[in-house]
């Protein structure tokens, strides 16, 4: 009952935040024309509602979505608390080569993007375990390596975008995430990955709880490890990668999001995984709302604001490790 | 820590001098290299001509005024990065610990960039003044991290480091947008670069530079305390944690006044302590001046190939730092875990 209560709220807070954040903006929409605004082509704020905030929501939401799954997904197979695509240097390695594409690439067509971004996270991944002795490494030590991957990547993009000089917000879109002038092309362009990949991903929540038992106790029940962790690993990568080709590598909602989750839900993966999904596109929201109206009529990129609201979260959450250690 | 050290033991002192001997040929030449070759071309009697001020041309004025200054702003940067790093390894006895690994060169640089959009016209000092600041911040946030530090949590404290260290340059990203700066500011301010570098940053610089040598020179017979457990320091008589406190007041000093002008250059200050005492050795009257020589070494390079890896346009010395930083860091991690099974 309680698992069913908090999906509720966290959808219920969804909506909430969606709304909000089709409202506010440098052109404030009043609640009564915002309804006109959707269903009527002609109304006054039709065009900005239509054309720039509701793209833009959707976009929020899926990546959310996608991130936020990512987490579960990795935390779980490699069994590792501090996992999440990007404190394991995944996100950065599918932004390195989505810039790539952008910089060196300009004609190349849009389905490429996710594409690369996703060979980017397949990258990383495949340089994370053979640095990790097949991730063998214990948790932290094993976060660190990612860290430190996550570093080089930075590194290369930094370099793009000293080589292709470009405008700020493109610059800060690929250092730390935007969602700055994210429109109909984008939800184009996530949406396919993302509504294949979330019924998959939800679907394998039998074998998700499985594999918690240890690799012992999983070959015990029947489960076929090795292979099931490689296809679950496979969901988890095109989720970042595709989130990452359209926002830029955001931080931090991967790592907390699953984690609040579970502080709701336990560890059932059928809970668990919605519970995460909704939660992550919460959390981008609101990383999007303050970043919007904090200094009108510029905005913060929500990777800086999820930073924000993540690291002291991330900080506590280590804290809370090392006294469980103890 | 010090029984397993994978470390070799203090060499002969004939070795110990060929290698002080190869290190300040090797910045020689480092030196000679920034300053031959860059964007324009220089012959070899132009730069003669300049170095001794003897030409009064564009080409001689362009040496004096922008590779000189440069030059010798990297150097001394990198002498204070590499020292700094040192000094936070030693004080934290932890061999993954390093002034930007745990956010003081993210503070600096929040609290600079903070600074030059809140005051209008600041001047060299006063962000240096706003650098200190920050650095203080970023070094007391993970103080209070490390509280009820315990053997062997290394690898867990470098990680909140970290966190510290994303949070604190994800604000200084908000600030940059505050006052829309070109992105090659941004850049600047996030990742470290020397390539505007003047005779007043240079003259800023040094007198913590003086200060900061003479202050690590003077202490060096207390630091040593600092690689002996704190009971067995305590018994000798020792006043561990002054000196600790000292030790991270020159941290602060040194990290603090390099960000001020170079913006937060990342890894440098990791790797070098590393590189110095794998060649010298843990005694510390040979290790600190070796590690300062590198360290000046060590950037002179990197700031060269951030001139030519984007050619024609300079790319932030960070960058090559992280590039090749970032890869030492995997191994050292890797190394932790097989110190500790």
């Amino acid at each position: 009952m309680r698992k069913r209560i908090a999906i509720l709220l966290a959808a219920l807070l969804f909506l909430v935040l969606a709304s909000i954040s089709l409202r506010v903006g440098a052109v404030p929409v009043p609640l009564r024309e915002l309804w006109a605004s959707l269903t009527l082509q002609d109304s006054p704020a039709s065009y900005i509602v239509l054309q720039y905030r509701l793209p833009r929501v959707i976009v929020a939401a899926l990546a959310g979505f996608g991130l936020a799954v990512a987490g579960v997904i990795l935390q779980s197979v490699i069994r590792n608390p501090l996992a999440s695509p990007d404190v394991i240097g995944i996100t950065k390695g599918a932004g390195f080569t989505a810039a790539i594409v952008i910089f060196l690439f300009p004609g190349a067509p849009s389905y490429v993007l996710p594409a690369a971004a996703f060979t980017g996270a397949v990258g990383a991944l495949l340089i994370l375990v053979l640095l990790s002795r097949k991730m063998t490494l214990p948790p932290s030590s094993f976060a660190l390596v990612g860290v430190a991957v996550g570093a080089v990547f930075q590194a290369g993009i930094q370099y793009l975008l000293v080589k292709h000089p470009s405008d700020v917000n493109m610059a800060l879109l690929w250092m730390s995430g935007s969602l700055w002038g994210r429109g109909w092309d984008h939800v184009r362009l996530l949406l396919p990955w993302i509504a294949v990949l979330l019924p998959v991903a939800w679907l394998g929540y039998a074998k998700l709880n499985v594999l918690q038992l240890g690799d012992e106790g999983s070959a015990a029940l029947g489960l076929n490890v090795p292979k099931q962790r490689l296809l679950l690993l496979l969901i988890a990568i095109g989720l970042t990668g595709s989130s990452v080709a359209a926002v830029g590598s955001i931080g931090f909602i991967g790592l907390i999001a699953p984690h609040m989750a579970r502080l709701l839900v336990g560890g059932r993966h059928q809970w668990l995984l919605p519970l995460a999904a909704l939660i992550g596109a919460d959390l981008m929201l609101i990383g999007d709302i303050a970043g919007r109206v904090l200094i009108i009529p510029r905005e913060v990129p929500v990777g800086i604001t999820t930073a924000v609201i993540g690291a002291p979260y991330f900080i506590y959450l280590l804290r809370r490790e090392r006294l469980k250690a103890a | 820590m010090r029984e397993t050290s994978p470390y070799k033991p203090v060499k002969q002192k004939r070795q110990a001098l060929l290698l002080f001997l190869f290190a300040f040929l090797a910045l020689a030449l480092g030196f000679f290299g920034n300053l031959k070759w860059g964007q324009a071309h220089v012959s070899l009697l132009t730069l003669y001509e300049a170095v001794t001020f003897q030409g009064e041309d564009k080409a001689h004025l362009y040496i004096q005024t922008l590779r000189l200054p440069r030059t010798i702003t990297a150097a001394i940067v990198g002498v204070h990065l590499a020292l700094a790093g040192l000094l936070t390894q030693l004080a934290t006895r932890n061999p993954l610990a390093s002034p930007h690994i745990f956010g003081i060169n993210a503070g600096a640089s929040l609290a600079v960039v903070s600074g030059l959009v809140l005051v209008d016209g600041l001047s060299l000092f006063g962000s240096v003044a706003f650098a200190f600041a920050g650095a203080s911040l970023g070094a007391l946030l993970v103080w209070a991290l490390a509280g009820s530090q315990q053997q062997k949590q290394y690898v867990r404290l470098a990680l909140a480091g970290i966190a510290v260290h994303f949070l604190l340059s994800s604000l200084t990203e908000g600030m940059i947008i505050l006052n829309q700066h070109s992105t090659d500011s941004m850049m600047f301010w996030l990742v470290g670069s020397t390539s505007e570098a003047a005779w007043d940053d240079v003259a800023a610089l040094l007198p913590f530079t003086a200060a900061g040598l003479a202050a690590l020179t003077a202490m060096i017979p207390s630091f040593r305390l600092l690689i002996l457990d704190d009971a067995v320091a305590a018994g000798l008589g020792g006043r561990v944690a002054l000196v600790r406190s000292v030790a991270v007041l020159l941290v602060i000093a040194l990290s603090g006044s390099a960000v001020a002008i170079c913006g937060p250059i990342g890894f440098l200050c990791l790797i070098v302590p590393h590189i110095a005492r794998y060649l010298i050795g843990e005694k510390l009257t040979l290790l600190v001046p070796l590690t300062a020589l590198l360290g000046a070494c060590l950037l002179i390079y990197a700031d060269l190939i951030s001139k030519f890896i984007a050619f024609p346009f300079e790319s932030p010395v960070g960058i090559v730092t992280a590039a090749i930083g970032g890869p030492f860091f995997i191994y050292l991690a890797r190394k932790q875990r097989r110190n500790a099974a």
